[in-house]
């Protein structure tokens, strides 16, 4: 990466934006001072651990804590009595979310996965809090688990939550079920379409529940004070997030409970909610001392928030020439112990690069006795485009189309209705769909032994609530405060877009992650929403003080703010005896005391008007036809991503969505014993993709900005993982000459299937 | 009267079943109070996020926005993500 080495704009007219300069936040990190959730350290801090069920099914009948209490050192024991009641759950939100949470975080009556936090201590040492969790004694009833998708949906299958009646059915006339939930999504006439169709693929498609694999465990310091006022130190991507959750599980008012943000070490959706922090609360208040609580990676696996697995049913009908006539859907996501349904964002993201005039969907998540899911990147996109691409695919082999000629048939473009009926934006499905089939690599001669895939897939992104700070320091140079964690190269993009906005140089701006007391409300990295939505909380903030410096300037001179220009960090008088003169940014500040005192301001806004992402991802690869092994030897990822504001951090994020989607691909799963206990929660046995498995991605920017944010920005972090699935199935299918529909294409599957023939 | 379009999910669990009902309302704020009488639970959802609406065809995140006598609004389901 270089700074920029000069003052000339580039081929858009930016100064700073779209260039590559060094990150803000990469000295600490690579020096290792950075400080992550498992560094932190308060004063008299002890150290908590979590006694977590054996039993992925059974019903809690005793625990009987008082020999770990009475351990030497042990400060505090908390099992599930010590959390609210469900009355005041439910007060907090009738959604049940709260609830949800919170029986998630520490089991009350009912272990529901194998893992499940059944009690907790707090000690003065690692070592003790071990000791006193191997002296509680809990005794269960263990009951029959629930594993799969097809078990869960059983006439005579166990009910995780017995009062449970399926969300989005009339009251009454459900019985309760594993249903959590159930969408439909309905447009024209799917039977009548697939009438007219003159090729029509149906088949059923399956995905694994898998892990987003961030490298850094869940952990948390909490200090819940006798006042009443506590505070939070983690990692996770929305500080404001926890204060919420965490606020509304305990009863703590918004003001009393302060979270300070930490550097995280990946989180892809999965540290967008708590579950350690309540625990730490609770042992905090009981031990009148600051506690930490610290995942190990089994914990991780077992007890987090893993993405769901699925199954999905398709018809997709098309005409010779490639019109896709109707597409029917049915998907089935698993939610794991409590209810989290991601089936609405599925039928959203199935076919949304494409205008199908008849579409009939329906989608349902089911309890079962795991962890519960939560958002891996574009939430349950993957799974429901896997189906989809793959139809497109086969009836494209089946009508002798070429596969992107196919979907450049059928692309939305803008005006065209979206899922909801309401019209597309400036969306760049057709421009990313003609870059990827301009590209060498589509043409390329495939080597001898190689097959190549293609798969589409789009994503919707966010902008909503943010807020940023900006101040002009009396040296000139600029601090930027956001409320958003650095997930993705926050702090390098609003340091950017603050340059550019005032004309300074990019190392004339600091950014910081303000902690839930120090700064306004932002809702949580999520979404792809941060560098839109918060980007424009900057370039408001920095606007108000460009008007600032500018009336400032223009007491100076004695002449109307509107006479004052600003350009180049520097205000200009256009009028009267100082015409052609300027103050610079710094002159500005250093008597900023003797014009109205400090400089600064703040942007709050809900940003609206955000546009989905696109990727096209071309697979190159070969299998091992005896052994049954999938190299890939060639992946080019190319995504519509407004305007790049950092394109090294841009191309990053297309990199890896794409390395996790290859992982999904081809190797990950949870797998369970019989009894529903995780047999691979490690790494090692959880086999996601390192560098060395894998040729460079090569990323290529398709760069149709956004007409509603001021530098173009559309969100770039989630698309990438959509395609993958996919691409690489496409790909392997063209190899064997069998349609893979199973996913992870194992070793073992791909040899048993290429051996089927 | 504005014309409101539901989601199936919404329309089954708090209005019955009716995916279309008019509402009186001159703004999205008249327009949300309304549905609540008619479906108890609406207001919340809407102000948890979970739901999203449109004006005419624009989508409308600030509920001053003006509602006409004549004017469409749809609700659709909120996605954020990952």
């Amino acid at each position: 990466m270089n700074a920029p080495t000069g003052k000339l704009a580039n081929e858009d007219g930016y100064r700073v934006v779209g260039t590559r300069p060094v990150r803000l936040d990469g000295v600490d990190k690579v020096t290792g001072k950075a400080i992550y959730g498992g560094d932190f350290v308060a004063p008299g801090m002890l150290h908590g651990a979590i006694l977590r069920s054996p039993h992925a099914h059974a019903r809690i009948r005793s625990i009987d804590a008082s020999a770990a209490a009475a351990l030497p050192g042990v400060k505090a024991v908390v099992t599930g009595a010590d959390m609210p009641d469900d009355a005041a759950l439910k007060a907090a939100d009738r959604t049940g979310d709260t609830m949800a949470i919170a029986r998630h975080s520490m089991a009350l009556d009912k272990a529901l996965f194998d893992g499940h936090a059944v009690a907790a201590v707090a000690a003065t040492s690692p070592e003790v809090a071990q000791a006193a969790l191997a002296l509680i004694r809990v005794d269960y009833e263990v009951l029959r688990p629930v594993l799969s998708i097809e078990a869960a949906l059983a006439p005579d299958a166990p009910l995780l939550h017995p009062g449970h009646v399926t969300r989005g059915e009339r009251p009454g006339k459900a019985e309760p079920s594993n249903v959590v939930g159930v969408t439909t999504h309905a447009k024209g006439d799917a039977a009548a379409g697939m009438a007219q169709a003159d090729e029509v693929f149906e088949g059923t498609f399956s995905t694994p529940p898998i892990h987003q694999g961030y490298i850094e465990p869940h952990a948390c310091v909490a200090q819940w004070n006798a006042d009443g006022q506590a505070q939070i130190w983690a990692s996770s991507q929305g500080q404001f997030m926890i204060r919420d959750q965490v606020g509304k599980i305990l009863g703590v008012a918004l003001a009393n409970l302060r979270v300070v943000p930490l550097e995280i070490g990946g989180g892809f959706g999965g540290k967008t909610r708590v579950f350690l922090e309540p625990v730490a609360m609770l042992l905090s208040r009981k031990a009148g001392r600051p506690v930490r609580l610290a995942m190990t990676r089994g914990e991780v696996f077992r007890a987090s928030g893993p993405a769901p697995g699925s199954r999905t049913v398709i018809r997709m009908g098309a005409r010779r020439d490639g019109t896709i006539t109707a597409v029917e859907l049915d998907i089935v996501l698993t939610s794991g112990a409590f209810a989290h349904d991601e089936s609405g964002p599925a039928l959203l993201s199935a076919t949304m690069p494409y205008t199908i005039e008849n579409l009939a969907f329906t989608g349902r998540a089911v309890f079962m006795n795991m962890t519960t899911v939560h958002a891996y990147r574009a939430p349950a996109a993957p799974q429901a485009v896997f189906a989809v691409e793959s139809a497109i695919d086969e009836l494209a082999q089946r009508l002798g189309l070429d596969p992107l000629d196919m979907r450049i048939r059928n692309v939305a473009r803008p005006g065209d209705p979206g899922f909801s009926g309401l019209p597309l934006g400036e969306v760049g499905f057709l421009e990313a769909l003609e870059a990827a089939k301009a590209h060498p690599h589509w043409t390329a001669p495939l080597p001898k032994g190689q097959s190549r895939g293609v798969g589409a897939g789009a994503w919707g992104n966010y902008g909503g609530a943010s807020t940023a700070e900006v101040s002009v320091a009396d040296d000139g140079t600029v601090l930027v405060a956001e409320g958003n964690p650095d997930i993705g190269g926050s702090r390098a993009g609003m340091a950017m877009m603050a340059a550019e906005t005032l004309g300074i140089d990019y190392e004339q701006v600091r950014v910081i992650v303000a902690d839930t007391n120090s700064i306004g409300y932002s809702m949580q990295t999520g979404g792809s929403r941060t560098t839109f939505a918060t980007g424009m909380a900057v370039i408001q903030a920095c606007e108000k003080v460009i008007a600032d410096m500018r009336h400032r300037a223009a007491m100076v001179w004695g002449v109307e703010d509107a006479e004052v220009d600003w350009r180049d960090g520097a205000a200009w008088c256009g009028s009267g005896e100082n015409a052609g003169r300027s103050l610079t940014m710094k002159a500005i500040a250093r008597r900023a005391d003797q014009s109205g005192g400090p400089i600064a301001a703040t942007g709050a806004l809900m940003a609206q008007g955000y546009l989905p992402g696109v990727g096209v991802h071309i697979c190159d690869l070969s299998v091992d036809e005896e052994t049954g092994v999938t190299t890939i030897t060639r992946y080019t990822a190319v995504q519509d991503v407004g305007k790049a504001i950092h394109p090294d951090y841009v191309e990053g994020q297309m990199q890896g969505g794409a390395v996790q989607g290859i992982g999904w691909a081809l190797n990950e799963e949870y797998v369970w014993n019989a009894a529903g206990a995780m047999d691979n929660p490690g790494f090692l046995d959880y086999r996601m993709p390192v560098a060395s498995d894998l040729p460079m991605i090569e990323p290529v920017m398709v760069e149709k900005p956004s007409p509603v944010h001021p530098f173009g920005v559309k969100g770039v972090g989630e698309a990438p993982i959509v395609p993958p699935l996919a691409a690489v199935a496409n790909a392997v299918s063209r190899a064997i000459g069998k349609r893979m529909t199973h996913l992870p294409l194992s070793p073992v599957k791909v040899q048993a299937a290429a051996a089927e023939g | 009267m504005a014309r409101v379009i539901l989601p199936g999910a919404v329309a089954n669990e708090l209005f019955g079943g009716r995916e279309e009902v008019e509402v009186p309302g001159r703004t999205l704020f008249a327009v949300v109070h309304a549905l609540e009488v008619q479906g108890p639970g609406f207001e919340e959802r809407a102000e948890g996020g979970g739901l999203a609406m449109a004006v005419d065809g624009v989508l409308a995140e600030d509920w001053s926005t003006p509602v006409g006598p004549d004017s469409e609004v749809l609700v659709v389901s909120r996605v954020a993500g990952g």
